[in-house]
């Protein structure tokens, strides 16, 4: 991570502050990280799946500062050391891959390495519905799980996770230069996990623990570490888990300025100036304040103009070429800041449909726990230009 | 179905007029227009044909809810009235049933063909007797004259057709708020060799066809206000999963039907009907209200208030417009539902509203009719 020592000491005092502990000890009493607004829930029962509903957020950052965020679902293999089975969630990223915010779901396997997989292509308005990921046993007695997205199937696990699975973590990570510049509408992420009768459950409040640090908002400190999530643990009726609620606003600091004024001009029905300010202010508020904006996103048009990209896969008509994929690939590698130092060797190997570059040299997983590998695989479509999976070993 | 309907009775009874296999063939002079339509598409008779264990079921088979088939190869004996053997009369006993969509009627065309006569037996002295049940006395059908046909073997043989037979029904005759008069068919036959001093051979209730009349008018829906269906058909809801704009709500019924641990509510040994078991059309639009409202509960519940975020709808199945719906089938616990509830594309949704619509009129399925769900690729 990009913070000081002596701010992640400080930092980390906070995150031990959360829920009194009454379940084993969860990833929220065993790696504090930075900045992070998650929900960490232990079951002594076996867990066979899990289920995640969420809605894409508008997500705001208000620099050129490269990033990402990721409203992700983690699933775990075991109490010892925690290592990851499989993660499914939302990547939102920024100056990757064309200076503008981007959407797009993934899930990850982390059995046998690291193996990345979006789910279609980039898009640049969040639709605002919502969207759901799935995982079930692929069969009876396996020990690979089947991942759905909005209930179409979108892969398989490999043969290794475990069933003694006791741990999920669900909520935001982010990774930017600046994280006081990115700021969300409140998100609600409604997690159920899946027990022995294949039948679907949700955690009791006991079994939640949250870390949702707050960063160094003092005077004279560095502003870029300066920031806010505010997040709550809701309850159903019967008193269990619903949901992990997270908003981030944009803080003011004593050395941070007010938003720079944009220009006053409209995209289509939405008004963009107000939409500008109201992601500058909170975000959380902008479909019922910003005139066209509702509208707008259930028509599926690019609402934001200082969001909006010229459709990578629009502009696509010829097939992509051994060097197109080389800087495809170190480029998505930096952006999300995996490519530790420069790359070894590059090479490209084809095939009829497919485009496989492989870096050799320090990189490092996107998401989840960060393990460092020596080398990674990305897999590109000849035809698309799609990124379909990145493997790291 | 357009098509299916210009397949008159008319046009049938030539085409059961032929003994060979060749039936369609032998009536392009006759209506051609209708000849050319039913060639577009298998021929009931074949299709029936094709699906002999069915046709020579008592209740015979149905196409649709306006075409009905039976097909038995009938093997008699003859006995002498001391108990000696006198020989076989074999003959192929057809009957196709239409009933029709927009009038509370139904015809039935029976012939016979492929007769086989064991070589002893004079032509002229074996005969068969083929009839319909009276409906003398039953208030609210009118049946047609003759319901009867008696020849000898060798009469049968250049003309093997039965006169057309109809039941009609009044539109106002019936009773219920769809104005509905049910009635059986029964087609019995006897085999005579009459020479004085043989038993006859009888057989009663060969082949039986339901037929329900009704004057639902408007609230059918997407239909003809008034229609006879034979009532022995469930018809089969079919839903595409691409291309036909409904793959979301086809998804959801698939997972429903074949994967529930996909869907919610969730519970243990949850089995959801449509597929094996039907579902029967709820017309109550107060009960049809009530299993939608429980259905929201079950995707407020899962997926939070703002579960209509971005266009979406709460999307039910079994649908709302069913007895099998979340509130009716469980008195009101939805989550002890077997079906399934989740948020889906408003115009999905719409969409197939519409094609549900459209089948309950195009089938004419009245409250509580039983239907098939059937999810195609």
């Amino acid at each position: 991570m990009l913070l000081s020592a002596g701010l992640a000491v400080a930092l980390g005092v906070s995150l031990l502050t959360g829920t009194i502990a009454q379940a084993a000890p969860g990833m929220c009493d065993r790696d504090p990280r930075n900045p992070v607004a998650q929900m960490c829930a232990t079951t002594s029962a076996h867990m066979y799946g899990s289920f995640t509903a969420f809605i894409f957020p508008v997500v705001s950052h208000s620099t050129s500062s490269a990033g990402n965020a990721y409203n992700a679902t983690r699933v775990f293999t075991d109490d010892v050391d925690m290592s990851t089975s499989y993660e499914t969630g939302l990547e939102v990223g920024w100056g990757s891959p064309t200076g503008a915010t981007t959407y797009r779901a993934y899930w990850v396997d982390y059995t046998g390495g690291y193996n990345y997989h979006p789910i279609g292509d980039f898009v640049n308005t969040p639709d605002s519905r919502q969207h759901n990921f799935m995982s079930l046993p692929h069969c009876d007695g396996c020990r690979s799980r089947d991942i759905f997205y909005d209930f179409n199937f979108a892969g398989t696990t490999k043969d290794g996770v475990n069933v003694a699975s006791h741990h999920v973590v669900t909520g935001w990570e982010l990774s930017s230069d600046s994280y006081n510049d990115i700021a969300f509408a409140r998100t609600t992420n409604r997690v159920q996990w899946l027990n022995g009768n294949l039948t679907w459950e949700r955690f009791s409040p006991a079994e939640v623990k949250t870390r949702a640090p707050n960063g160094d908002c003092s005077i004279g400190s560095d502003p870029a570490y300066c920031w806010r999530f505010d997040t709550s643990v809701t309850q159903d009726g019967a008193g269990s888990v619903a949901a992990w609620e997270v908003t981030k606003s944009p803080v003011q600091t004593a050395r941070t300025g007010s938003v720079q004024p944009v220009p006053q001009h409209t995209r289509g029905t939405v008004d963009q100036n107000r939409l500008q300010e109201c992601i500058a202010n909170d975000a959380s508020q902008c479909m019922d304040t910003v005139p066209g904006l509702r509208d707008c996103v259930r028509q599926r048009l690019v609402c934001n103009e200082s969001a909006a990209i010229e459709s990578a896969t629009r502009m696509r008509t010829a097939a992509l070429t051994a060097q197109d994929a080389r800087t495809a690939a170190v480029d998505f590698l930096v952006a999300r800041k995996a490519l530790a130092g420069t790359a070894e060797t590059v090479s490209v190997q084809e095939t009829e449909a497919t485009l496989t570059v492989t870096i050799k040299g320090a990189v490092s997983e996107f998401t989840g726990d960060h393990r460092s590998f020596q080398r990674a695989d990305l897999e590109f479509d000849r035809a698309s230009h799609q990124l379909l999976s990145v493997r790291m070993s | 179905m357009l098509r299916k309907l210009l397949a008159t009775a008319a046009v049938a009874a030539s085409l059961l007029a032929t003994t060979g296999q060749s039936a369609l063939a032998a009536t392009e002079t006759t209506a051609a227009p209708t000849v050319a339509q039913l060639q577009a598409e298998p021929d009931l008779r074949q299709e029936c044909a094709n699906r002999a264990d069915e046709a020579a079921r008592v209740n015979g088979w149905t196409r649709s809810p306006f075409e009905y088939c039976h097909h038995t190869r009938e093997e008699t004996n003859l006995y002498a009235t001391n108990g000696a053997y006198l020989g076989f009369f074999n003959f192929d006993l057809w009957t196709l049933g239409f009933a029709y969509d927009g009038s509370r009627r139904v015809d039935y065309v029976t012939t016979i063909e492929n007769l086989a006569l064991a070589s002893q037996l004079n032509h002229e002295l074996t005969w068969l007797t083929v009839n319909y049940d009276s409906c003398t006395g039953m208030a609210d059908v009118s049946c047609s004259s003759p319901r009867e046909r008696s020849a000898a073997s060798n009469d049968w043989y250049t003309r093997p057709r039965m006169d057309t037979y109809t039941v009609t029904s009044p539109d106002t005759a019936g009773s219920g708020p769809f104005t509905t008069a049910t009635h059986t068919t029964r087609l019995n036959f006897t085999v005579e060799y009459r020479d004085g001093r043989t038993h006859p051979y009888d057989e009663w209730s060969t082949a039986v066809a339901h037929v329900r009349f009704d004057s639902a008018g408007s609230a059918l829906g997407n239909g003809k206000h008034k229609g006879t269906v034979f009532t022995d058909h469930v018809p089969t809801l079919d839903l595409p999963l691409s291309d036909a704009g409904i793959d979301e709500e086809a998804r959801h019924v698939n997972d429903a039907q074949n994967h529930p641990e996909r869907t919610f509510p969730s519970r243990v040994g949850k089995a959801v009907p449509g597929k094996t078991t039907p579902l029967h059309r709820l017309m109550n639009s107060s009960e049809i209200d009530k299993n939608h409202t429980a259905s929201v509960s079950i995707c407020r519940n899962v997926w939070g208030p703002e579960y209509t975020s971005g266009g979406q709808d709460c999307d039910e199945y079994p649908f709302k417009s069913t007895y099998e719906g979340s509130w009716k089938s469980t008195n009101n616990q939805p989550f002890q539902w077997n079906g399934s509830a989740r948020p889906i594309d408003a115009g999905d949704n719409q969409r197939g509203g519409t094609k549900l619509a459209g089948f309950y009129g195009e089938k004419r399925i009245l409250d509580n009719d039983p239907f098939y769900v059937r999810v195609t690729s």
